[in-house]
């Protein structure tokens, strides 16, 4: 606090005594009232920071400025002081008013910030993961730029907790491979899930992100990154470990020299990397290569107070932040741009020796100025006008044309290039307005003397691809839901009317109508398919989710697992993503926890490697999407298994099931096969959620297992959920829809494999076993159903134990069914789905089968023991 | 008839769309009525109450119907071309508005149940369980029973379905 108040007082002596192009004295008032406004961002002292951001922008333009108008913005930087130090006697003192209300443009702003954020968390994870696995630059240097962005943008909504931890990580991503710490990036990214939670529901916050992480840090594996608690006090590993201030003159000079050939080095990447980006204008690793670049310099030269080349770079990296985050495509106008920043920066930087006061300095001051004003302009064309403005300034929409020029010269190869490149230096050296044609004449060469070929490579792209310049960015809409549901909803009664139509005629008209009708018919499903693919998303964020539940549960268990996955670009109804993760959670728990051997001695000895192996595998098989849990560990121990539930009295002693029926047995709630049971799983209650909610989707459960092999899990899912293919059937006058994914076999009965058994009614003989029969009258009790059986239909359906045979009057057809839900006013009825909208306008009764099978196999249960 | 009660019911003022169910007037409040359609074709649906007579089509959303003279325990009739469905909606717990239909004998008319025609339902003596009902009013010298529609349709239903289910 002390140290703030004196602060701002050693601004307003250095403001007071500066020399109009003291440099020096600004950088440092710069620094200082930085320093301000990075504690009042931790304390989340709104005034405080919002006075120091002025006396910033001040500062800036008064470094940028001619020395008249200099002294001018000093003095209202001198004044803005006033304010400032009152504000932070205010906080200081406790009187700083509490967070203020939200207005409704904020509150906008933050629903959009937070409604980014779960695929932001996700991508954070992702790639902490893979970065444990195996440390890749360009992974570590897109987790950065995840976390630069996250930075500013929590910053706009003022999130400073989540700013300073975003700050932390992000130095210390710099610090390469040996700094990286998978655990304490997931912990920060645990943290950041459960706070923007506590945001968006009200909730009041997590405990500090620093308390998280320490704890983290504290007992991971690793050696911990933090000498103290509070990640704030980390220095960016990546620069130099003294400050300027307390080095000598010599250690200043070797850091001055160390930056510019790092600087040189990076301005060199910008120029290859905009090559890129001239011939493919989407090139996100090459955006962000530059970004990356731009950042590294600007945080190099506030160090080292070369405060202009600080503020240049900080206004191209403004520009490259807006292509990282889509806000703007990179233009001609924009590349040309940063060529010329590039330029400006290398003259700078050979300058950086000099006093601030040089003389030298000048024309880069006009330049940096100049520069600037450009960068502000396309920044504000852009975020005019969002769709992607061919529209510029003149001189630079003339750029295209002219970059011709540098090409034939390249192209031909014959011009001295040496010469040329002089003369373009001696034009650059003219600090008048650099015109965009010898400008980039200059760049291609310089670029072309380290990699010509990348520069011949660049120009034969740029000319192919001269006529089409946009970028090929395929457009996302965020829609609300309803109104694909609506959509859907209605484009399945369009397919419904029309069915009806063609009914009609074909009674009344012969071709004439026909044609027209076909092809109506063929525009509904058409329409019908498109609108449910607008609600398919990808596995892969459901996928993503379970690796790092692999990941900490290895960790937690000890055991080396490797996780891979294969199809997670399968689509699936969002209902179905939504609602499958937790089936998979307790699959994927499960591999692990009972799957895999817990000592890789086990695992070596059985002749497998010593990592386990859990797979999730995703394919789409007629009609149906497959997701598969494998794992390589020991198997399903069949006998166990048995052993269990006849202790249990699940099974009756006499009874002999299949393997595939004893397998199933293990989604019986209250059946374990684990030896001992752990936090994790083992209780059999996951087992039952994984059938319960895998049935509720319509869908099944299948197991392969081989014991001392594996195991594969497969749950056979229905592409969507509002359309299903169903087998309308009849009983007596009522018709009812079976979904025909849950139909095994339809057969029509021989009297020779009917019969009665005492305590279990009719049963059919059905290859060698009795299934037993539901007659949907009874179930259903339907009056005038048929009683005869051999004049019935039977649908063999469920499997194993629980297959049975539902006696209907007859088949009418199969047909795409729209599903709807009876309407709240009846809740849940036993047995039923839901309802759909048949042909001739009335609603038809879908089946729920499993529902029907549980309560057929519960009350017979019950029947068996009164007896 | 305390005071308080008497603000109650003088509360219950106002539009009613009046039909007859068994020769008997009654009336729901026309706030609650969404629309009134000629009887269709009604698809059972089992293991429901006898009073739930199944569900309908309505414009490509599905809505339950309830067969007024089961819920009230009169005598079952034919449907007749006079037979309509009242489509109501209703509140559900706290904050869920339900839509549901009503099969009753007739439509009547719209009828200004002032508040001084108001009285509390008989505590016995009627034909109808008087828990169904809010209040008795004198409209032009007619008796009509003011139905409460939010029992009718929601109260006990499912624990019946349930218990049917069994």
């Amino acid at each position: 606090m002390e140290a703030i108040l004196s602060d701002v007082e050693a601004i307003a002596e250095l403001l007071m005594l500066a020399e109009p192009n003291d440099l020096m004295a600004f950088g440092d008032a710069l620094n200082r009232c930085e320093r301000i406004h990075k504690w009042a961002l931790q304390g989340s002292h709104a005034r405080v920071s919002g006075a120091a951001e002025t006396v910033i922008k001040l500062l800036e333009h008064a470094i940028m400025a001619e020395p008249e108008a200099a002294m001018a913005l000093v003095q209202q930087a001198n004044a803005s002081l006033e304010p400032l130090q009152q504000s932070i006697s205010a906080a200081a003192a406790g009187a700083a008013t509490g967070p203020r209300p939200r207005d409704k443009e904020e509150e906008e702003t933050l629903a959009e910030f937070l409604e980014q954020q779960p695929a932001r968390l996700e991508a954070i994870e992702n790639l902490a993961l893979r970065l444990e696995r195996d440390y890749v630059e360009a992974d570590a240097r897109e987790l950065y730029g995840i976390m630069h962005t996250l930075k500013g943008d929590a910053a706009v909504v003022g999130m400073t907790e989540v700013q300073q931890l975003c700050q932390t990580l992000e130095e210390y991503l710099a610090g390469g491979r040996q700094h990286f710490d998978s655990s304490m990036m997931l912990a920060s990214k645990d943290w950041l899930e459960s706070y923007f939670a506590s945001v968006r529901d009200g909730a009041p916050p997590p405990p500090p992100a620093a308390t998280a992480l320490w704890t983290v840090t504290a007992e991971g594996a690793k050696s911990a990154p933090f000498s103290a608690p509070e990640p704030i006090a980390v220095a960016p590993p990546a620069l130099p470990s003294q400050p300027p201030a307390t080095a000598t003159e010599e250690q200043d000079q070797s850091l001055l020299e160390e930056f510019r050939s790092e600087a040189g080095q990076h301005l060199q990447d910008v120029e290859v990397q905009l090559l890129t980006l001239e011939s493919e204008p989407g090139a996100k690793d090459a955006v962000r290569t530059i970004f990356r670049a731009f950042h590294t310099i600007k945080g190099v030269a506030g160090f080292l107070n070369l405060s202009l080349i600080g503020y240049l770079a900080h206004e191209a990296e403004n520009l490259l932040d807006r292509v990282c985050k889509d806000r703007m495509s990179m233009t001609p106008d924009a590349v040309d741009v940063t060529f010329d920043t590039v330029d400006a920066l290398r003259g700078m930087v050979s300058l950086a020796h000099a006093e601030p006061s040089s003389p030298e300095w000048e024309p880069w001051r006009a330049a940096a100025k100049e520069l600037t004003a450009r960068i502000e302009a396309i920044i504000a064309e852009t975020s005019e006008d969002e769709t992607t403005a061919p529209a510029g300034p003149p001189v630079e929409q003339a750029a295209p044309a002219k970059k011709k020029i540098g090409e034939i010269l390249v192209e031909r190869g014959t011009i001295p290039e040496a010469e040329l490149t002089t003369v373009l230096c001696e034009q650059a050296a003219d600090h008048d307005q650099g015109h965009p044609r010898r400008r980039l004449g200059e760049v291609l060469i310089a670029a072309g003397k380290v990699a010509p070929r990348e520069v011949a490579a660049a120009l034969r792209v740029q000319r192919a691809a001269e006529p089409q310049k946009v970028a090929q960015v395929h457009e996302q809409l965020r829609v609300d839901a309803d109104r694909v549901d609506r959509l859907v909803e209605s484009i399945g009664e369009l397919v419904i009317s029309a069915a009806a139509l063609a009914d009609g005629v074909k009674l009344q008209d012969g071709d004439g109508g026909q044609g027209a009708m076909s092809r109506l018919l063929k525009t509904c499903r058409e329409l019908q398919e498109l609108g449910t693919s607008l609600r398919m998303v990808p596995l892969r964020a459901t996928f993503q989710k379970m690796a790092r539940v692999v990941r900490d549960l290895a960790r937690k268990t000890d055991r080396p697992v490797e996780f891979s996955m294969v199809g997670e670009d399968t689509e699936l109804d969002k209902a179905v993503v939504d609602r499958i993760g937790d089936p998979l959670l307790h699959l994927v728990r499960n591999a692990v926890d009972h799957g895999i051997e817990p000592h890789p001695a086990e695992r070596a000895a059985a002749g497998k490697p010593a990592n386990g192996n859990v797979t999730l595998r995703a394919f789409h098989q007629g009609g149906e999407i497959h997701i598969e849990v494998c794992d390589d560990g020991r198997g399903l121990d069949a006998e166990a298994i048995l052993r269990k539930a006849r202790e249990r009295g699940l099974v009756g002693d006499s009874e002999r099931l299949s393997l595939q029926e004893t397998y199933q047995l293990i989604f019986h709630p209250g059946l374990s096969t684990a030896s001992q049971v752990t936090d994790v799983s083992g209780r059999g209650v996951g087992m039952e959620v994984v059938k319960k909610t895998v049935e509720s989707l319509r869908g099944q459960v299948m197991i392969e297992t081989e014991r001392g092999c594996g195991t594969v899990f497969r749950l056979r899912l229905p592409l969507t959920l509002a359309v299903i293919e169903g087998m309308v059937v009849r009983v007596a006058s009522e018709r009812y829809i079976i979904p025909t994914l849950a139909i095994r076999r339809v057969i029509q009965p021989q009297r020779s494999g009917l019969s009665t058994v005492v305590g279990k009614g009719e049963v059919l003989l059905e290859q060698g076993a009795f299934v037993p029969l539901m007659r949907l009258s009874d179930t259903f009790r339907i009056a005038g159903a048929e009683q005869d059986a051999t004049r019935s239909v039977i649908l063999l359906m469920g499997t194993g134990r629980q297959a049975f045979g539902l006696v209907v009057d007859e088949l009418i057809g199969q047909q795409q069914i729209v599903i709807k839900s009876l309407g709240e006013g009846l809740g849940k009825v036993t047995g039923i789905a839901g309802g759909a909208i048949m042909s001739d306008g009335t609603v038809g009764l879908i089946i729920d089968v499993a529902d029907l099978a549980s309560t057929y196999f519960d009350s017979g249960e019950d029947k068996g023991e009164a007896k | 008839m305390t005071e308080q009660q008497e603000s109650g019911l003088q509360r219950l003022a106002g539009k009613y769309l009046s039909f007859v169910l068994g020769g008997e007037s009654y009336a729901v409040q026309i706030l609650k009525v969404q629309e009134i359609i000629q009887m269709m074709p009604v698809t059972r649906v089992p293991r429901t109450p006898p009073f739930v007579r199944g569900v309908i089509n309505l414009r490509g959303k599905v809505i339950p119907v309830i067969d007024l003279r089961r819920r009230f325990e009169l005598a079952d009739r034919e449907d007749t071309d006079r037979t309509c469905i009242i489509v109501a909606q209703v509140a559900q717990g706290e904050a869920m508005v339900v839509t549901m239909g009503v099969i009753v004998d007739e439509v009547a008319e719209v009828l200004d149940v002032r508040s001084d025609g108001i009285e509390p339902p008989p505590a016995f003596g009627s034909a109808v369980d008087t828990a169904f009902l809010l209040a008795l009013a004198k409209v032009s010298g007619k008796l009509v029973m003011l139905v409460d529609i939010d029992k009718v349709l929601t109260e006990r239903q499912v624990a019946a379905v349930e218990q049917l289910s069994r």
